[in-house]
């Protein structure tokens, strides 16, 4: 059979509905174009171009071309261009010439050769091959006589795929071609609705690229008129309509400066003319039209606030559309929130979602402006019969909680509260979903309205029943309860760790059963409600008072039980629907319990440290390699426990070893490594030198993970901390290490990075912190409580290096403020471990104003180090210099700075002082 | 006119019958040659009676420092005298030797005449002064050394410069005099202390007490390493130490304590302590000390700071021994104290002694005293008087107790703890005698803000307030429940836990304000009432019942006590409560008003408290009314009492009260000008013309207000304008006034021309206003800042009226020339602009170079500048961008400062372990601070503050936010109307530019259309946003012609 026939046959039968010969034809292909792939693509190309061979096979015979040039793959499609452009010159031109020839032939729509052109040309044009080809599709968009419609839609879409793959710097020197076309094609007097349609598409995707034309006023006169016609087609002709309209959002958003000439005249008649349209996707055009404007008007206003603070003029500025339209826009808007449907479905977009989003936007854009037109519309529809006036009337009032000043805001909002209370328990499944969002808005936005004492009683009891309702209004609900939690906490305005009391004391117990309850739900898998209600509990236990404590601790026990028994149910583990559930609710779980931990008293901790950890071991070998999630939570919440059982921790060790070498060696999962990398830190600060029988198989882990490029880079900086953290804790017997992590760290300080990208600058600075770190853990490490003075010798040859650092990262203009205070930390360290002998290093310019940038700074412990840092040094000159007096040491526990590489939480008491009693009530 | 005429004539001054008479024929004579040699003989010839000889050094005095230096008269005026050379010589040759042989009385007065001879004749008329007065204290005649010392300091005094005149000495030149004279002398004094060390008479103390304040002079402001090296310096130190150690002759203990200050013996010591104390504060504290002193500042308290504590200690320990100690003795020790406990060095030494000087020095200083309670009972004004006198806190024993308490409690470890449970102690005791229950008491309240921010503290001093200072509100004694009030005062920061407790302590001492019979104690009350108020969210609340009675109580204490605190409590209440006070805003006035006319009217108006009271009741007023100045119907009232106040001022021109009345003025004139207040513009005028010449400048806010405020009405009396004129006319042709003044003259007149434009025509008063400007600059200028304000002058001018200002300078004539002033006014001009600085005079000369460029008749002086005019905007514009920077940051940098409070509670400064040092970066930085405003320390620092001039505070329409006139935006339009009208004067302009130059041109275009479109976006802003008229969809849309592709390229 000849080759073209047996392709053609093949080809038909890619589309057969037996499955073995779909398969057979699928191995055809594969084995074809492995075989010899230029002459593959090249018959490809000939069943395509072949008018006569049947549709189906030309489509697939284009489908089969395009996917030898193309990749959803950013890689693999490198690579395919790669393979193309090394094919042999005359056959890649015989194919072209095929799929051009193709453009206008194919009955079936899409057109695959408008695939296949664009396929090749994106490969090609970049390296600056075939040259013509633009010139080619524009003139079978513009050619007189005319050619026909079919070929002039499938070169226009050619042209569409071509500016919406390629990078716009390569079709920059065709703009003007391109754009002819296109426009050609969207003229008025175009009759065909094809080949406008074709030609709008293009333009959308070339807008990119055509900057200067649009600066140009008369092109882009020209060009806006075209667009603001095709707006305005027949009924019929609703397609090109939106993509007309999808254009001007597109221009609004590049090209606003230039937009004055039109908003008044035209763009803001056609996008209000569309809001109000009944076909969905020409409304949704015209609100996505007004949100774009608010996007750019609120960048406006920021280049306007940062320009008048350095007291220059802004390079660009508002010109206040949405601020004018606002009158015009918010009836609209509204009357399209009273469109919602009663059974919806959360991934539909839809103009009643798309007005909501508008309103918040234009609410942060005009700020107090928008409350004035809204106001009657709530007024007049918040208690409406229609539920559909009820709820857009809540929806709005809670759209715009964000933008207006808090203070003209705050009146309303008490004066709203009572009825928005009533609201959650409204008959309407809709207006309790957009009432109970609404308070939660509230809660985080507005805290002092939502704490007020009038009604506060009320709105809880109100939000604990709503935690009965639908899932979607309960996950609200939740979310109402963390912003409250975290208001009502921050309310209390102690500068106590907790406070004795707070507003939710009265009430905390119920909400944590109910929250608790809420869990359990059989229905708490919908609408993300059993996470909300975790979350929710997890605040509420982060912001307690200290009267809810039994609470608390009432709720670890039960957070127990639970992991409990989710743990008994990973035998009937089948489904994987069942196995991420399971999964889910473990990560819940240890967050709250570690939410619980941090809350309790060590005592209390102690006592279910063994259940826990227990627990945890058998969920970290359940879990083994399957969750992230749950192994991160895991390592989290023993973390949490290290901190509170010190070195009673010492006993689970053993057992936990193989877990915690399992989180570090965890690639993958970069944030599960992260947790353990903290948590190695955690236990030699918990441990101290009990922790070196297993330092050797930790550090070889964290070496490897250093020297890996395939951990994740966030992970490094944290390693090298963690370094400090091991010295620390073991002091002389670091010694072991002493070489290969000194090499490493060496390395890392003379990491460099692009400093054009502001995250790279800021990971350098990370990187250096934890040089820092690691070296402040040495020197304190090896110097230990007494002067030994054998250990810390080890260390001189390294001084100056390490001073040079330090002075390097100085001189750095983008260095942190914690740079300088871990480097003035160091710097004390090293002086008191050095001495006289390193004076002279330290006495240099740089690093004395670099000291001073300390003592200067706005953080408090930055301020405490650098000046404790110069005190040393100060001291070491004076006469008694050298010796450290004893009292000294007193005030500041066993590590020589106030605050030890890294500082243990909150909790010390000022050691060796005692206060006096002053009270007299004794 | 002899010997034997001038004391018969002197005889008489003193008689009142002929006094008159008497004065007449001096002045007559005075200006006779001989007259003042003949002076000093008649004062120093010990057969003349010794009331005339005074009267005669005091004529003396006074024409020495009328007449001696030479000085300038105008052309046209009479001669002014001054003291003939022959004169002057003689009494040069004989001065010296005056004042060795002069009896005290007189010699005190010759010793001022040596200053002001010395400050104009030294080193140039009389370099040998300093052989001769060498001599004198090298002699072996120890009579003749006290004069020649008593010569020196009078030398070094003119020297001795306070931080604000410094800078100008700063310059090692100015010094030179100086040190070659000290160069000579220092060895000498050194010398001569030593060899009278040994010596306790009472004639040898004197003269080496006099020793000690030349050297205290010397060093006073600056130590000048150079001069007094580590050697010297080392050898006084050791001096001081030997008098700190000796004692103090027994027989001084005869005498009356109230004396013994007095005596010799103390004196030397105190000014010992003085030298000690300054040298250790301001050179000798590491850390502390400006950047010229740190190795000195090391060297000293390695050197010195221990061996001088010992010596201190050991006083101290005398004074606990009840040994007498005098009070200034005692501060200044306390003081060397409190300075050394931030330092390890001296910590080290003061450690094992600290507690018992706070027990056993501190704490008795601290206690109500015998002397307390007897001022208390007899003269509780007084007593008031006294404790709330700031200027006794220099001097006062017991507010460097409360200091040194303070910083050690504060700084060093343990002392807190062991000083609070010895005051508790003290007050649980009952057995302690109430006044060391009070001395107790203002130990805790000196510790308090340390104490609230302690953890093991903060949270019992609710209980403590409560349980120990409530009930002491009902104490009998006085003093004590003054005390109470004091240490609410103190803990008016406290957080507390029950509202009652707040409550109670507002009531109790709601009621010693307001039902108290003891002065003292409601004048605490009051002081604690304000910082309830001030520091406590709730306070305000609850005392709002109350306020009115309080104010009316408030008022009587003010009247009665005359206390300034008290002001500053009342303008705290009128600020909380201005509702409340609008109701009796009147009345309160109406009552501070009558206060005020009781204090200048009565019989001690000098005394400087009561002058300071009445300022204080003035700036009551004041308050009153800027709080009230948005209810125009209370304030039409309050200008009618006001006035009568001002007008008591102005008419009866007490001058000291000038200022004050000036500013009511200006709060009177803010938002408009009654006609009331324009009458009192002509008072001001009289005033202006009889006693208040040096007053310009503080009237000048009013006369600003005058101007801009109601401009039409201003204009609607020819006479303002002629009175604004004849001001500043007479400002700038006196001579007198000072260039200050003068600048503020001619910014009068710029800020009458652009506020006029547009509003009214003063065409009239341009030539003279232009005329006066110009004539100034014929005359000499000292500061680049007047010839820039006259200069602006004419702009502005030129801003008001092209035309007219051309005409009128081509019509102007400098004496002696026949060429029109044109030539020189743009030359100078143009030599000028880069001294046109900050915002407003940049401007100003932006736009005049504009309106100078647009002239479609360009006179030739303007047409030859041609080339001068793109560079001189260029650099304006430069300058302009920076200045509207720098004022964007100030503006930043005031919401910044809010920020920054917050920060320093988080940092509550740790206690020094005993080998610290204290680091104080704010103080440091402080320092840093005020030496880059003393001056030009590097020129960056200068640049600075050219983005802003002082006189751009007198706004002008031109400096208003929203003001219209955009020099920017202008520029740009003239720039491009001459490109088309007049292409070969543009090309004129333009063509000699840089490619520097050109691309900064490019870049004041750009910048001007962003600023036009600024401008244009806040119009729309403040329209309501974009005006859309358009709201039905078009039929067609042609926003231009159909066109072909061409990406902008022009093909």
């Amino acid at each position: 059979m000849d080759v073209i026939a047996q392709m053609l046959h093949v080809l038909e039968k890619t589309v057969s509905p037996d499955k073995n010969e779909l398969d057979a034809a699928q191995q055809f292909l594969e084995q074809a174009a492995e075989k010899n792939l230029p002459e593959f693509i090249v018959t490809l190309s000939k069943v395509l171009a072949d008018p006569a061979n049947s549709q189906v096979a030309r489509m697939a015979a284009g489908l089969q071309l395009k996917n030898q040039l193309t990749s959803k793959d950013p890689a693999l499609q490198v690579q395919h261009q790669q393979r193309w452009l090394s094919m042999d010159m005359n056959i890649r031109a015989e194919i072209k010439n095929n799929v051009l020839q193709t453009l206008g032939t194919e009955t079936t729509r899409p057109s695959s050769a408008a695939q296949c052109v664009a396929g090749i040309a994106c490969a090609e044009l970049p390296h600056n091959q075939w040259p013509g080809i633009i010139a080619h599709l524009a003139g079978n968009v513009t050619a007189m006589p005319a050619r026909t419609e079919a070929v002039k839609e499938a070169t226009l879409e050619a042209i569409g795929y071509i500016c919406q793959d390629m990078d716009p710097q390569h079709l920059q020197s065709e703009a003007n071609r391109i754009l002819t076309a296109i426009v050609q094609g969207m003229r008025k007097e175009e009759q065909s609705i094809p080949v406008k349609l074709a030609a709008t598409n293009a333009l959308l995707n070339s807008l990119e690229f055509t900057k200067a034309n649009f600066d140009s006023d008369s092109e882009r006169h020209f060009i806006m008129q075209v667009v603001c016609e095709a707006t305005q087609c027949e009924e019929h002709q609703v397609n090109v309509k939106v993509a007309a309209l999808q254009n001007l959002v597109k221009i609004m958003s590049l090209y606003y400066q230039y937009m004055e000439s039109y908003m008044g005249p035209a763009l803001f008649a056609i996008t209000l003319e569309a809001m109000k349209s009944d076909v969905d996707e020409v409304a949704l055009q015209g609100i996505e039209f007004w949100s774009t404007v608010c996007d750019e008007e609120v960048d406006l206003a920021i280049e306007a606030s940062e320009a008048m603070e350095q007291g220059r003029p802004p390079e660009h500025t508002s010109k206040f559309y949405a601020k004018g339209a606002l009158q015009y826009l918010v009836p609209i808007l509204m009357h399209t929130l009273t469109k919602q449907e009663e059974f919806d479905d959360d991934d539909d977009w839809n103009p009643c979602k798309a007005a909501g989003v508008c309103l918040m936007l234009l609410a942060t854009c005009c700020e107090d402006d928008v409350v004035k037109p809204v106001l009657p519309f709530i007024q007049e529809h918040i208690k409406s019969t229609d539920w559909r006036f009820r709820d857009a009337a809540v929806m709005t009032f809670g759209s715009i909680l964000e933008g207006p000043d808090p203070t003209t805001l705050k009146p309303m909002v008490v004066a709203a509260m009572p009825m928005l209370i009533e609201l959650l328990k409204d008959p309407s499944v809709v207006v309790r979903d957009t009432t109970a969002w609404t308070v939660g808005r509230v809660c985080e936005l507005l805290p002092e309205a939502a704490i007020n004492e009038s009604y506060l009683v009320l709105l809880l009891t109100t939000l604990v029943e709503g935690l009965d309702a639908e899932p979607r209004v309960s996950a609200n609900v939740c979310w109402a309860f963390s912003s409250l939690a975290e208001a009502a906490y921050d309310a209390t305005e102690t500068t106590e760790d907790e406070p004795a009391t707070y507003c939710l004391s009265s009430s905390f117990e119920v909400i944590v059963s109910k929250l608790l309850e809420t869990t359990d739900r059989a229905d708490a898998g919908n609408s993300n409600l059993r996470s909300a209600a975790y979350e929710a509990l997890m605040e509420l236990v982060k912001n307690s008072a200290k009267d809810c404590y039994v609470i608390v601790q009432k709720t670890s026990l039960i957070v127990m039980d639970r992991l409990q028994r989710v743990l008994q149910l990973e035998a009937a583990v089948q489904t994987s629907s069942d196995r991420a559930q399971i999964n889910d609710l473990q990560s819940l779980l240890c967050a709250s319990l570690q939410a619980c931990l941090r809350r309790m008293r060590p005592e209390d901790t102690r006592q279910i440290a063994d259940r826990v950890m227990t627990m945890i071991i058998e969920m970290l070998n359940v879990s083994k390699g399957r969750s992230g999630g749950v192994q991160e939570d895991a390592l989290m919440a023993v973390g949490t426990l290290v901190e509170v059982l010190g070195t009673e921790f010492m006993k689970y060790m053993e057992a936990f070893k193989p877990y915690l070498a399992l989180g570090l060696g965890n690639h993958a999962e970069y944030q599960v490594c992260l947790a353990a990398v903290g948590l190695v830190g955690d236990i030699c600060r918990a441990l101290s030198t009990q922790v070196a029988p297993y330092c050797n198989d930790i550090m070889q882990l964290l070496l490897e993970n250093l020297a890996n490029d395939s951990v994740h880079r966030s992970v490094k900086p944290q390693i090298l901390s963690v370094f400090g953290d091991i010295a620390l804790a073991i002091g002389a017997e670091f010694k072991t290490y002493l070489e290969v992590v000194l090499s490493t760290l060496q390395q890392a300080s003379q990491a460099q990075v692009d400093k054009s990208d502001y995250d790279m600058i800021d990971y350098l600075n990370e990187l250096r912190e934890g040089c820092l770190e690691a070296y402040t853990g040495i020197v304190q490490g090896l110097k230990g409580d007494g002067n030994n003075i054998t250990d810390i010798a080890m260390l001189q040859p390294h001084v100056a290096y390490i001073i040079k650092f330090i002075e390097h990262i100085a001189k750095d203009e983008d260095h942190s403020d914690s740079n300088v205070c871990c480097g003035s930390g160091l710097l004390g360290d090293l002086v008191t471990a050095f001495g006289n002998d390193i004076i002279p290093l330290v006495e240099t310019q740089t690093i004395q104003d670099f000291l001073q940038e300390g003592r200067r700074s706005k953080t408090a412990k930055t301020k405490t180090l650098a000046t404790w840092a110069t005190k040393e040094i100060r001291k070491l000159k004076s006469p008694w210099g050298g010796s450290t007096s004893t009292d000294a040491q007193l005030c500041r526990g066993s590590h020589v700075s106030p605050f030890p590489a890294s500082s243990a939480p909150n909790g010390h008491v000022n050691d060796g002082e005692s206060a006096v009693d002053l009270s007299g009530s004794a | 006119m002899d010997f034997q005429n001038i004391v018969e004539i002197l005889q008489a001054t003193i008689d009142h019958n002929v006094r008159q008479q008497a004065e007449e024929k001096l002045s007559e004579m005075h200006k006779i040659i001989g007259f003042a040699p003949l002076l000093l003989q008649v004062v120093m010839t010990d057969q003349v009676a010794m009331p005339v000889r005074q009267a005669g050094v005091i004529y003396l005095k006074n024409m020495i420092s009328q007449y001696w230096h030479e000085r300038h008269s105008n052309v046209g005026e009479p001669l002014a005298f001054n003291i003939h050379e022959q004169d002057r010589t003689l009494i040069r040759n004989n001065l010296v030797e005056a004042i060795i042989q002069a009896p005290d009385l007189v010699r005190v007065q010759l010793g001022t005449c040596m200053s002001h001879i010395l400050k104009h004749d030294y080193p140039g008329r009389w370099h040998d002064v300093i052989q001769k007065l060498n001599s004198y204290v090298t002699s072996d005649q120890p009579n003749t050394w006290l004069g020649a010392l008593l010569s020196i300091y009078q030398l070094v005094k003119n020297y001795d410069l306070s931080r604000a005149q410094w800078d100008r000495y700063k310059k090692p030149e100015e010094r030179a005099p100086l040190n070659a004279a000290m160069t000579v002398f220092l060895p000498v004094l050194h010398q001569r202390l030593m060899q009278l060390l040994p010596d306790q008479s009472e004639a040898s103390v004197l003269i080496q007490k006099q020793i000690l304040k030349i050297f205290y002079a010397l060093i006073q402001y600056f130590l000048q390493q150079d001069l007094v090296t580590r050697p010297i310096f080392q050898q006084w130190m050791e001096a001081l130490k030997q008098i700190m150690e000796r004692p103090i002759p027994e027989q001084t203990l005869q005498i009356d304590e109230d004396e013994r200050p007095d005596l010799p013996w103390w004196k030397c010591k105190k000014w010992a302590m003085h030298i000690l104390a300054r040298v250790f504060e301001r050179y000798g504290s590491p850390g502390n000390v400006t950047k010229e002193y740190n190795s000195f500042a090391e060297w000293y308290i390695k050197t010195f700071s221990a061996g001088i504590l010992n010596v201190l200690l050991k006083v101290l320990d005398g004074y606990r021994r009840k040994q007498y100690v005098t009070p200034r003795v005692l501060q200044q020790t306390l003081n060397y104290l409190n300075t050394g406990v931030s330092h390890a060095i001296c910590w080290k030494v003061l450690k094992p002694h600290m507690v018992d000087v706070i027990r056993e020095v501190v704490f008795p200083l601290m206690c109500y005293t015998d002397e307390d309670d007897l001022l208390w009972n007899e003269d509780p004004y007084e007593y008031i008087r006294m404790k709330f006198d700031v200027f006794e806190d220099f001097v006062s024993p017991v507010t460097a107790a409360q200091t040194l308490l303070h910083s050690t409690t504060s700084k060093r470890k343990d002392v807190l703890q062991k000083t609070m449970g010895f005051c508790m102690q003290a007050l649980t005791d009952a057995n302690t005698d109430p006044r060391q229950k009070d001395g107790a008491l203002h130990m805790i309240g000196t510790c308090a803000d340390i104490l609230l921010k302690k953890k093991i503290y903060k949270d019992q001093m609710e209980s403590m307030l409560q349980n120990y200072v409530f009930p002491l509100f009902r104490n009998e004694l006085g003093y004590m429940r003054a005390r109470a009030c004091w240490v609410l005062h103190y803990f008016c920061e406290v957080q507390w836990k029950s509202e009652e407790n707040l409550k109670s302590a507002l009531e109790l001492v709601h009621m010693c304000l307001t039902q108290e019979k003891e002065m003292p104690v409601k004048v605490e009350a009051a002081i604690a009432l304000q910082m309830l108020i001030t520091h406590q969210p709730k306070a305000k609340e609850f005392v709002e019942p109350h306020v009115r009675p309080v104010i009316q109580e408030l008022l009587v204490i003010i009247r009665e006590t005359e206390n300034d605190d008290l002001t500053t409590v009342m303008q705290k209440l009128i600020c909380t409560y201005t509702e409340q006070c609008a109701i009796i805003a009147v009345e309160m006035t109406q009552h501070l008003a009558d206060t005020f006319a009781q204090c200048i009217d009565s019989e001690d108006s000098g005394n400087e408290d009561k002058a300071i009271t009445a300022m204080g009741l003035l700036n009551t007023i004041e308050t009153i009314l800027t709080v009230m100045e948005d209810h125009k119907e209370i304030m039409i009232h309050l200008e009618a009492v006001v006035l009568k106040v001002v007008g008591l001022v102005l008419r009866q021109q007490v001058l000291e009260f000038y200022e004050e009345i000036l500013s009511l003025i200006y709060s009177l004139t803010c938002s408009s000008v009654s006609q009331n207040m324009w009458q009192v513009l002509y008072l001001l005028y009289e005033n202006f013309k009889e006693v208040a010449f040096d007053y310009f400048t503080e009237m000048m806010p009013c006369l600003h207000n005058y101007i801009t405020v109601d401009t039409q009405a201003f204009l609607s009396s020819p006479k303002h304008l002629e009175i604004v004129y004849n001001m500043s006319k007479s400002i700038l042709t006196s001579g007198e006034a000072g260039e200050d003044a003068e600048c503020h003259a001619a910014k009068l007149l710029e800020v009458s021309l652009i506020q006029c434009k547009g509003v009214g025509n003063i065409d009239q008063c341009v030539p003279l206003f232009v005329e006066l400007a110009l004539e100034r600059l014929t005359r000499e200028v000292k500061t680049s800042e007047l010839r820039t304000m006259c200069l602006q002058v004419v702009i502005a001018a030129l801003y008001y009226n092209t035309p007219l200002l051309v005409e009128t300078l081509e019509k102007m004539r400098l004496p002696n020339s026949s060429e029109a002033i044109t030539t020189q006014f743009i030359s100078q001009w143009f030599r000028d602009t880069d001294c046109f600085l900050g915002l407003h005079d940049r401007k100003v000369c932006v736009l005049g170079l504009c309106a100078l460029m647009e002239l479609q008749t360009r006179p030739e002086p303007i047409s030859s500048a041609a080339q001068s005019f793109l560079p001189a905007l260029l650099m304006l514009f430069e300058g302009l961008k920076r200045a509207y920077a720098h004022k964007a940051s100030l503006e930043e940098g005031e919401n910044d400062d809010d920020d920054d409070g917050e920060d320093d509670e988080d940092y509550d400064g740790e206690e020094l372990a005993s080998d610290e040092d204290e680091i104080d970066e704010d103080g440091q930085e402080y320092l840093e601070a005020l030496a880059k405003r003393a001056g030009e320390l590097d020129d960056e620092d200068w640049d600075d503050d050219a983005e802003e001039t002082p006189l751009e505070s007198y706004l002008t329409p031109l400096d208003e936010d929203d003001c219209t006139v955009d020099e920017f935006v202008i520029f740009k339009s003239v720039m491009q109307t001459l490109q088309s009208r007049e292409p070969a004067w543009y090309n004129a302009l333009t063509s000699h530019l840089t490619a520097d130059q050109l691309k900064e041109l490019q870049e004041v275009i750009v910048m001007a259309d962003q600023r036009q479109a600024a401008a244009e976006s806040k119009r729309i802003e403040q329209q309501g946003g974009y005006q859309f008229p358009q709201q039905n969809v078009p039929m067609a849309f042609n926003f231009g012609t159909p066109v072909t592709f061409t990406g902008g390229s022009k093909s």
